[in-house]
């Protein structure tokens, strides 16, 4: 059954991730594994050299990697000011776009610990040192996504990344057409190739919908606040 | 004992990757000289001597903006003229004229600073150059000298002091700042004396080694290139600090050097002078911490402790270091709180970095090599390695607001 042989890989990573960090241990719990422990690392970035350790909870699903672990820090050790942990205690490693269209070079679980856990927590550790972010931060919440689609498709317009990604969502990738940018390219010219990635990409895929979902709730939200303070000036749709 | 060599040996071996060479102090002072001469054949009558760290043995390869840069040597001209009698505008160009009309010193003139005239020779050997600011001055009126005295300044020290010009406008406004190099120099000697009596015989021996076609004997090796241990910590501290503050983004804020060299040797005076550099940085990082806590209202107050520690003081918003040779000069003026903050979180990341990591040298390695910005040197020394660091792939991080 597909869903065994997902799981059995996963239970090898994850020997394999916990034999090469002898500080951390797992167990199987309800909801999937559970790896935890004092996590070490040794990393550089431009000649900066880390070497730190953390007291870590990470949340491994069975169906990893179609869903993303949950990474907890338990040691307290993550600087004041170091403003990248929700208010349920998770870490936020990086937008979860990012996450998964870097994950397809490197799916395992070892590749998810040594890209963004230590990526994350070497930038909790330079940070607590310099007070500052060693290859910089997103804004929180559906800024951030934008800010990463923006990386992404190489634009700062709010309404090419909507565009672009209700091209996703309508299922109508047609290379001839012209690009919602504005370029007057054809799009296999133009944002074609990046918007390839996430149509034939299924986790991709729904992790755009979900961005979309983000992007139109704010827009909703903001509609309401305008609403309240000009009640008068239009209705409720 | 994890590797073949000592903590001191990697501190070393660092330092050698930061200090002038012989062979560039040599030249640096062939230059200046040269350029005595010159001005002396255009009339200038003036006497030349190397200020701060060219001076005081503390040279250290400077790092801005993310990159080591042309050493920085600075050279007092004092004018001899009576101050009574000219004016700040008048020496200041008095030594910058002949510079500008001269072939050879006119191109490697660069625009001209507030306190000095800078002449840059790029790539002196292959690797790097050197900056040599020259300082128009002239002896200091005896009114202020005598001012320096009443405020318990000795007079050997007190009747050195000069006034260097400043340029206060754009428009060519000159004015007039107290200095005194030759006697801050005086202090630092008196007290680093016999930290370098300890070690100046063998690195006198080491130096003639290596460096057999400049010098004849072991006695022709200048006294100025030998380093004692407090002269060592200095350059590792102000490397340090170079680093440290570029990677904080507040290279503005940088304490400058003779807070440093000041703090340090106030610290050091009268311990025991076999001391090892290793050693009198963890000395001068545990004062520094004694300090951050009597300043910044942590920890508990012990009198005992704090009632003698009066180096760097604090006065409702005002905070005064003050230069030792002249107590009206403040090396802190101008800081405020988050200067006061970032210094003392300096010298903890001073701490956590080069004193900490001592017990394996293999780490102080890395350590240095990393906080000192000196590409390849943890792999000097031959260092066995166990492991090397994991390049990072950079994701922002990020946070959900749900």
């Amino acid at each position: 059954m597909e869903v065994d042989h997902i799981t059995d890989t996963l239970a090898k990573e994850i020997y394999d991730l916990v034999n090469k960090h002898p500080g951390l241990s797992t167990r199987l719990t309800a909801s999937g594994y559970e790896i935890s422990g004092v996590f070490e690392f040794y990393a550089t970035h431009n000649g900066i050299i880390i070497q730190d350790e953390y007291q870590i909870l990470m949340q491994i699903p069975l169906d990893y990697p179609k869903n993303l672990p949950y990474v907890f820090e338990r040691g307290k050790k993550i600087p004041e000011g170091f403003d990248h942990v929700s208010y349920d205690g998770t870490l936020c490693l990086g937008v979860p776009m990012e996450i998964r269209q870097s994950l397809l070079e490197e799916p395992s679980l070892s590749g998810f610990v040594e890209r963004y856990l230590i990526s994350y927590l070497y930038s909790a550790s330079h940070f607590r040192k310099y007070g500052t972010y060693p290859y910089g931060d997103r804004a929180h919440g559906v800024d951030g996504i934008y800010e990463y689609y923006y990386d992404l498709f190489g634009t700062k317009d709010r309404s090419v990344v909507h565009q672009l990604l209700l091209l996703v969502y309508e299922d109508n990738y047609r290379g001839h057409h012209l690009c919602p940018c504005g370029s007057k390219l054809r799009l296999r010219k133009c944002h074609g190739p990046s918007l390839m990635r996430v149509v034939l990409n299924t986790d991709l895929k729904s992790q755009a919908m979900v961005d979309l979902a983000i992007m139109a709730k704010n827009m909703e939200e903001k509609y309401e606040r305008y609403r309240k303070k000009n009640p008068t000036s239009t209705q409720r749709f | 004992m994890d590797a073949q060599f000592t903590s001191e040996q990697a501190l070393l071996k660092a330092l050698s990757n930061l200090d002038i060479t012989p062979t560039m102090e040599a030249n640096a002072r062939e230059k200046y000289g040269a350029i005595a001469q010159y001005l002396s054949e255009h009339g200038v009558e003036a006497n030349f001597y190397p200020q701060g760290s060219f001076r005081l043995g503390t040279v250290t390869r400077p790092f801005r903006q993310g990159k080591d840069v042309s050493y920085d040597l600075d050279v007092v001209c004092q004018v001899l003229e009576d101050k009574q009698q000219v004016t700040p505008g008048y020496v200041k160009n008095l030594i910058g004229d002949p510079l500008k009309e001269s072939g050879l010193y006119a191109d490697k003139l660069l625009p001209e600073d507030d306190r000095c005239w800078t002449l840059e020779y790029a790539k002196v050997d292959d690797k790097t150059g050197f900056n040599l600011d020259l300082v128009p001055s002239v002896k200091q009126d005896m009114t202020l000298i005598d001012r320096l005295v009443l405020a318990g300044i000795p007079r050997d020290k007190a009747t050195v002091a000069i006034a260097i010009t400043e340029k206060t406008a754009d428009g060519g406004d000159y004015g007039w700042q107290n200095s005194n190099p030759k006697g801050y120099a005086m202090w630092f000697d008196e007290i680093n004396a016999p930290f370098l009596a300890e070690v100046e015989h063998e690195q006198r021996k080491q130096i003639f080694e290596f460096n057999k076609q400049l010098y004849a004997s072991i006695e022709e090796v200048p006294k100025i290139l030998i380093r004692s241990p407090l002269q060592r910590a200095i350059q590792i501290l102000k490397r340090h600090r170079d680093v440290y503050y570029y990677r904080a983004g507040a290279e503005d804020r940088k304490p400058i050097s003779a807070i440093i060299t000041t703090l340090a040797a106030q610290f050091a005076k009268g311990l025991h002078p076999a001391i090892g550099v290793v050693e009198l940085l963890e000395h001068l990082t545990l004062e520094l911490g004694l300090y951050s806590e009597l300043l910044q209202d942590v920890g508990s107050r012990d009198h005992s402790v704090f009632e003698t520690r009066t180096l760097i003081k604090r006065d409702e918003r005002e905070w005064y270091i003050g230069n030792p040779v002249d107590p009206f000069d403040n090396y802190a003026d101008g800081w405020d709180e988050r200067t006061a903050e970032l210094f003392f979180s300096w010298s903890r990341v001073v701490k956590e970095e080069l004193v900490d990591t001592v017990d394996s040298s293999e780490r102080m390695l890395m350590s240095l090599a990393s906080s000192l910005s000196i590409a390849g040197l943890e792999n000097a020394l031959g260092t066995n390695k166990k492991r090397a660091p994991v390049e990072i792939k950079p994701i922002k991080p990020w946070r959900s607001i749900i």
